[in-house]
């Protein structure tokens, strides 16, 4: 292969051909990078040069340069909090919305499976509604005295929980909401994943006499391998910055038992009106956010080649 | 697959191109628009608030001027009584009712805008935001138009009102809207009722009375938490609390604090609120929580602490003085009539309430200042308060139509002018969330009393101007 390539490249012929197509391409993408650069680029630049200094909306504009920002985020006890929190969120979330998703994903997968599509439908209706949709119906259902949880609970005899009230319970009931709500992505994600699978590897491994479960060891997961780690990416990125449920659900509390970082980093931002210490934790956020990410893609890389 | 991602990448660019041309005319016209009319109207502005009989002269055709505001029944009141401005002055007031959690965040930016640029015409200022907005120079100063005006004197007010959102440093930025100052609401069936009477003596050896202090209130609060239909749950809480961060349980907990003689500053602005007072009372706070309150509670906010006491839930919550009405709807309501309002045990609460304002940014303040001399004039004042709104104005508390129909507003007036407001700084809203987050962790048990009070209490010395 390189050595076919290799040639074709020093040809002289086909060179202004590949120029002036490349030319074409670049002004093709001009346009959008311009637009991207506006709206992403200069942003993010200017949010990055504000998180060096100080800056507190209700005291004027943008004052000395104060690299202190990043500094002190390091020595803040309640990011301590924020974190715990949060890492514990994103793992709880993201595995057992892999778990739920994928076993969803693998029973919808049954082609003879009646009303399949009925029921694709339903257990996509949450992923359609707005997380704050969400939050406020939870928040309804959940009451502990007027709420239809607890009166069902309390029916069959059972105990009544302040699910948000209570400090131990608080955040594995952001946990239950988050799954409740964010999973038919996951299962979405997996289904055309699955969907899109070869039957000629089904059937060969049928024929050399593979049972089901050799089939998803040897088969399904390998082949799922770039479907799942595109899921669990998506997935982890939106959890490590999960604030809306937070902010409708506790508010952080009781006490910061739910207060995530980016909970944290909006107040930093919209009570506290700090514009510099928040645009600084944002992009330490951002920055552990790609790393993670990097780890993680060659963590299953090598699960995949494996 | 590089066909279809150009052809992406392409339509991007054409989305981000319309997007950049329809914000580009709107950016240049925003400053030339509002100018037109205000420098047209101004002169006519002279006489705007009087009920203009002259249908002919509407002095504000065509000007459209917008409000934000809370959705609360005050809200409501304004917008009944509007057609009747609109009526007489030919102007638009658009006014987006927002909920309180949204409003600050959404002002800011709106109010750092250049003089002239806002979207917003007129604002209200809750008095958490007094000192941040007034000090950070967004709002106009109204000592000129007041002196001008034929309907608005602050002379009419409630002192505590204008002290709270009315004038600050000597120099006036808001016109008062409303109180909100905080009461006790109790259910006066059950104090009367001779069978927990009698048990009550029996427990304690004394009358079941109102309690005087907040010490008496926890302990009526956790006699009256109990079982009534004898299934085994608790179904009637002393207290309905509200344990939300920041706000609902900062404001509720400060009725505590202050009755029990604490404040978060001394008047020399150093932090007291770890002292033994505050100590005090938030030990009394957490008791209330723990063992007269709803096992949600500290996830309550106005809300939920409302509906706990509408559904006969509840023996009493501290809360705003004007729900008292909402307690007597029928179709929110099944505790219609059985409630009464009084001040807080220990006789000192928190005070609360909202201000109209101009701010700088206003693009209209002409119109903004003629919407504010009629909404504020003694008639329509009274016709929002008949409504069952909650006045600011001495003269409509003490008016014969509002206490014939409000008998309890003598109570009201005397609660308004007792209550002791949130310290007025620039920094308030932080306080409040500072503060909200050190309650609620030692209602979690995260912290104790102690150490939660002399966390906070660190805090709130960097926070002072």
């Amino acid at each position: 292969m390189a050595e076919l390539v290799k040639p074709t490249r020093n040809k002289p012929v086909p060179a202004p051909v590949l120029r002036s197509d490349r030319r074409l391409r670049v002004q093709l993408v001009l346009p959008a990078l311009i637009g991207i650069w506006l709206v992403v680029g200069f942003p993010l630049l200017y949010a990055f040069y504000v998180s060096l200094h100080d800056y507190v909306l209700s005291q004027g504009g943008i004052k000395g340069l104060n690299p202190g920002n990043y500094t002190q985020i390091f020595s803040d006890k309640l990011l301590v909090g924020a974190t715990r929190n949060t890492i514990i969120l994103t793992i709880s979330v993201v595995v057992l919305e892999f778990l739920i998703g994928f076993g969803l994903a693998l029973l919808l997968n049954n082609k003879r499976l009646r009303g399949r599509d009925l029921y694709l439908l339903i257990l996509l209706i949450p992923m359609l509604m707005p997380p704050i949709t969400v939050g406020t119906i939870w928040r309804l259902l959940l009451h502990p005295e007027l709420g239809i949880i607890n009166y069902f609970l309390g029916l069959m005899g059972l105990p009544q929980p302040a699910w948000l009230g209570d400090p131990r319970l608080a955040m594995i009931t952001i946990i239950i909401v988050d799954i409740w709500h964010e999973t038919s992505f996951i299962l979405l994600i997996l289904l055309a994943g699955l969907t899109s699978l070869p039957d000629e590897l089904y059937e060969a491994a049928m024929i050399d006499g593979a049972n089901s479960s050799q089939q998803f060891r040897f088969i399904t997961v390998p082949l799922m391998m770039p479907t799942i780690l595109v899921a669990v990416l998506i997935r982890m990125i939106a959890a490590l910055k999960t604030y809306d449920l937070v902010y409708i659900l506790t508010r952080g509390g009781p006490g910061i038992a739910t207060e995530t970082i980016s909970y944290y980093i909006y107040r930093v931002a919209f009570v506290f009106l700090d514009m510099g210490k928040s645009s600084a934790m944002s992009f330490l956020l951002l920055v552990v956010i790609i790393l993670l990410t990097l780890v993680l893609m060659r963590i299953m890389r090598s699960a995949e080649t494996t | 697959m590089s066909k279809k991602t150009m052809r992406l990448i392409l339509s991007i660019g054409v989305i981000v191109a319309i997007l950049l041309g329809a914000c580009a005319p709107q950016a240049t016209e925003a400053p030339t628009a509002p100018e037109v009319p205000s420098a047209t109207e101004a002169p006519a502005t002279a006489e705007p608030g009087a009920p203009a009989e002259a249908p002919a002269a509407k002095p504000f055709e065509g000007v459209t001027i917008n409000i934000m505001m809370e959705g609360v029944p005050d809200t409501e009141f304004v917008q009944a009584v509007l057609p009747k401005f609109q009526e007489a002055t030919g102007m638009t007031v658009n006014i987006e009712v927002l909920n309180y959690a949204l409003m600050h965040e959404k002002l800011v930016p709106q109010l750092t805008a250049p003089e002239g640029a806002g979207s917003y015409d007129v604002i209200v200022v809750d008095n958490y935001w007094v000192g941040e907005f007034v000090n950070a120079g967004w709002l106009m100063e109204l000592d000129e138009m007041v002196s001008k005006s034929q309907t608005i004197n602050l002379d009419d007010y409630l002192p505590s009102m204008v002290e709270m959102v009315g004038r600050l440093h000597g120099k006036t930025y808001m016109i008062p809207f409303y109180n909100y100052a905080m009461a006790l609401i109790y259910r006066d069936d059950l104090l009367n009722d001779p069978a927990l009477q009698e048990e009550y003596k029996q427990k304690y050896g004394k009358d079941l009375t109102l309690p005087a202090s907040p010490e008496e209130y926890v302990e009526l609060a956790k006699f009256m938490t109990r079982d009534t239909n004898g299934d085994g749950q608790i179904d009637l809480y002393g207290s309905s609390m509200m344990g939300l961060r920041p706000d609902p349980t900062t404001m509720e907990f400060l009725n505590y604090l202050y009755s029990s003689g604490g404040r978060i500053y001394d008047e020399n602005w150093n932090v007291t609120i770890n002292n033994e007072a505050g100590v005090k009372a938030l030990t009394l706070y957490v008791d209330a929580m723990k063992n007269a309150a709803p096992p949600g509670a500290p996830a309550y906010g106005f809300d939920e602490a409302f509906s706990t006491m509408a559904q006969g839930q509840a023996f009493s919550y501290i809360t705003f003085n004007w729900m008292l009405p909402q307690l007597n709807d029928p179709e929110k309501s099944q505790v219609v009539d059985k409630c009464k309002v009084v001040r807080v045990p220990g006789g000192k609460g928190l005070l609360g309430g909202w201000g109209w304002a101009i701010p700088v940014s206003s693009p209209n303040p002409e119109a903004a200042w003629a919407f504010i001399e009629w909404v504020e004039s003694f008639e329509i004042a009274k016709e929002r308060a008949l409504l069952g709104g909650a006045p600011a104005r001495a003269d409509v508390f003490e008016d014969a139509d509002v206490l014939a129909k409000y008998p309890h507003y003598s109570e009201v007036e005397q609660i308004v002018g007792e209550a002791i407001p949130f310290p007025i700084m620039s920094r308030s809203p932080q306080v409040v969330e500072e503060l909200g987050r050190a309650i609620s962790e030692a209602v979690a048990g995260s912290k104790s009393v102690v150490d939660a009070l002399n966390e906070v209490a660190e805090v709130l010395k960097g926070l002072v101007d």
